[in-house]
């Protein structure tokens, strides 16, 4: 036996470390573990992130269906109710079955004197005397109600809108249709039932409505400027007719601000419905209630900021700042003033509203410069000589010279002797509309006077070489044929 | 030499030398931990994974099932790993609630979330078993690394919570960071672009933490195993 030096090994570990240090290294099944672990603190980060921005959709909802459905507007009797022959004229309208090259819907400011002789489109317009009868009844009444419930949001089906579009061309072919028969009066009331057509659809309070609205002044006052190039009266009461026709429209600014508060609430019942109930039962009624939750993160922060970017873009329109908001840029600057957390419905949805107001802003100028070129018209017609300036209008024929909105500065004239010379569309080919042609016009968008040509009347006229390719002519403009002359002298009733 | 005896005298190939080590492993970590968990909680990761396909699906409630029952698991696996096996401190429970307790309150108290059960039930759990996860992770360090004081374990503690996450909080730094230009929609408000920088700071010292700690924690654990 023997004491040994020795160094002893060091005592083993305790096996509960040893098991430990074992587990430890054992790592693998964790590290898959960690993959899910990871996504749900991504999950929770981004949570945390947003959490300011938390709103409950389902307490929201009931409120804001309270303000949609009185924004709808008042119900109306049935026999009082515009909607009703509006729904029946729908009903009666028997669609173009010939050609599409020849389709009077479509051609409407194009068509010249053989068309509207032709069996084709006579028929047509027999066969719709029902359906125009309607809208004509439709104009007398001034309460329109389609009884849309505002409470779908943006979801609410709207099938009349289209419809009446297509009913202001119906309306627009058949004065046109008059007016080369010589029926002036006939073609200034359909032109004028086309106008109220706009109105009673200004009724409903969505910016596509408004929007449809627009449109409808568009064609009515397309075909007049159509009307006055190929058959224009010739008496001071048949222009007063049509002037009459074009009767009182809403402001741009008023326009812009009953949409948009229109639209603010139909927006956010929209939202609150999408959050509340998930986007998959809003859209198509199936139960996935999953789909509730995964709403939550963006709701809160977008709905609050597209509220508070609508109410300002409202009292910018109110009080007559809303041309300010000329691009994209200051649009998105004041989406950005009001982001609360990531943006999808507000930075998609608020750029095309603001770009509207242009819209309505284009319809007004090309109402003024068809005002101010009907009374051209009857100056002509009762002292038997063009007027050479606007002011001479002053004060027989007009109140003032009338301004732009864009650039509220009096409306230009001018003659044009290049005519006006245009594509048709249907064939390809170039035709000459008029040889010599007055120009009444108001400066576009752009600021610049483009000598009254506008690239934006889709009658595809053929322009003189621009400057460059950038180059967009935009003057809101009316043309109209130069007196010939052996009509110099004539003066009124002259044809 | 002839080729059987070369044969005889090469090393194992690296497969074998793995599966002998795993071998080895497993012997000494038996009963350490709650093994007929382990695999089940593997599979059971699909769950989770398939949420991204089952999202437009019917069967999405059945991924929010899998995944609650899965978060439960990691609860009970890592749960008792934490009480039976390290034995930790009330500080360490103390701290833990705290954090946990605290995690939940702020799921559970932002509008909206409890009417949303089927999310924020599979969230919670997942949470609760991340918090649990993390704590096992960084006492199980500071056991191997012998760090026996009160206050030093509760640093590894909050460490090691930090470090757990950190992939996540870099990840999101960086995926903030990408967004916030225009021309990626309007994603980023300036408010979530603040966040960038404190984000990026605490990823970046938590995955710090996270390499050191583990280094430490595999040298200590194999001198342990010598």
């Amino acid at each position: 036996m023997s004491s040994s030096a020795e160094p002893s090994p060091p005592p083993a570990a305790p096996d509960s470390r040893r098991a430990l240090a074992a587990w430890y290294l054992r790592d693998m099944h964790r590290a898959l573990w960690t993959i899910p672990l990871w996504a749900v603190l991504a999950v929770f980060l981004l949570l945390m992130i947003l959490r300011n921005t938390f709103e409950d959709p389902t307490a929201k909802l009931p409120e804001s269906i309270v303000a949609a459905r009185a924004l709808q507007p008042a119900p109306v009797e049935s026999t009082e109710n515009a909607a009703t022959d509006y729904q029946n004229a729908f009903a009666t309208y028997i669609p173009w079955n010939g050609t599409r090259d020849l389709d009077p819907t479509v051609i409407t400011s194009c068509g010249d004197a053989a068309y509207y002789e032709s069996p084709a489109v006579q028929t047509y317009l027999k066969n719709n005397e029902p359906a125009i009868g309607s809208l004509l009844t439709a104009a007398k009444k001034g309460l329109c109600n389609f009884e849309l419930d505002y409470a779908l949001g943006f979801t609410a089906p709207l099938p009349h809108l289209g419809k009446m579009r297509n009913a202001t061309r119906l309306l627009a072919t058949s004065a046109r249709a008059k007016a080369y028969a010589g029926d002036h009066a006939g073609a200034a009331r359909a032109l004028a039932a086309a106008m109220a057509l706009a109105r009673h659809a200004e009724s409903d309070r969505f910016l596509i409505a408004e929007l449809v609205a627009t449109a409808a002044d568009s064609i009515a006052l397309a075909a007049i400027e159509n009307i006055l190039q190929r058959d224009p009266p010739r008496t001071v009461e048949e222009l007063q007719a049509y002037r009459d026709a074009l009767g009182t429209r809403f402001s741009p600014e008023e326009r812009m601000a009953r949409s948009l508060e229109g639209e603010k609430v139909i927006g956010l019942v929209t939202f609150d419905r999408l959050a509340a109930k998930g986007a998959w039962t809003a859209f198509s009624g199936s139960s996935t209630l999953s789909a509730r939750g995964f709403s939550l993160p963006w709701y809160g922060g977008d709905r609050r900021s597209y509220a508070r970017v609508m109410d300002e873009m409202i009292t910018m329109a109110r009080s007559g700042e809303i041309a300010k908001i000329k691009d994209e840029n200051e649009i998105y600057a004041l989406i950005r003033k009001h982001q609360e957390g990531p943006l999808f419905v507000t930075s998609l949805s608020l750029p095309v509203f603001s770009r509207s107001y242009f819209s309505f802003t284009r319809v007004e100028e090309l109402a003024r410069v068809t005002d101010a070129g009907l009374a051209f018209l009857q100056f002509r017609a009762k002292h038997g000589r063009d007027a050479q300036a606007l002011e001479e209008l002053v004060p027989e024929f007009l109140k003032e010279v009338p301004r732009g909105i864009h650039f509220p500065e009096p409306l230009r004239m001018r003659i044009d002797p290049k005519g006006v010379t245009v594509k048709n569309s249907m064939t390809g080919n170039n035709e000459v509309r008029l040889t010599e042609t007055v120009r009444i016009y108001t400066l576009g968008e752009n600021g610049r006077d483009d000598d009254g040509y506008s690239e934006q009347t889709g009658n595809r006229e053929i322009f003189p070489q621009k400057q460059s390719s950038s180059d967009q002519f935009d003057d809101a403009n009316i043309r109209l044929p130069v007196l010939k002359k052996d009509e110099s002298k004539s003066g009124e009733g002259g044809k | 030499m002839s080729g059987p005896t070369l044969l005889a005298e090469r090393r194992p190939g690296i497969l074998r030398r793995w599966l002998a080590r795993a071998r080895t492993l497993r012997a000494e970590a038996k009963g350490f931990d709650l093994a007929w968990a382990r695999w089940a909680l593997t599979v059971m990761i699909l769950g989770p994974l398939s949420g991204v396909f089952a999202a437009y699906s019917n069967l999405l409630w059945l991924t929010e099932v899998v995944n609650g029952v899965f978060g439960l698991m990691l609860c009970l696996y890592f749960g008792h790993i934490l009480v039976r096996r390290l034995q930790c401190s009330i500080l360490e429970v103390l701290v833990l609630v705290a954090l946990l307790g605290n995690l939940a309150g702020l799921v559970v108290t932002m509008p909206g979330m409890t009417r949303s059960p089927e999310l924020a039930v599979p969230l919670l759990m997942l949470m609760m078993a991340w918090g649990l996860y993390a704590a096992v992770i960084a006492l199980a360090q500071a056991r191997l690394l012998d760090v026996n004081g009160y206050a030093s374990r509760g640093l590894l503690l909050l460490i090691g919570w930090l470090a757990s996450a950190s992939p996540v909080l870099l990840g999101g730094a960086g995926v903030l960071w990408y967004l916030q230009d225009a021309q990626h929609g309007m994603l980023v408000s300036e408010h979530m672009a603040s966040l960038i920088v404190p984000l990026a700071a605490f990823g970046a010292f938590g995955l710090i933490a996270r390499c050191v700690l583990g280094l430490k924690a595999v040298r200590a654990a194999k001198r342990i195993l010598a």
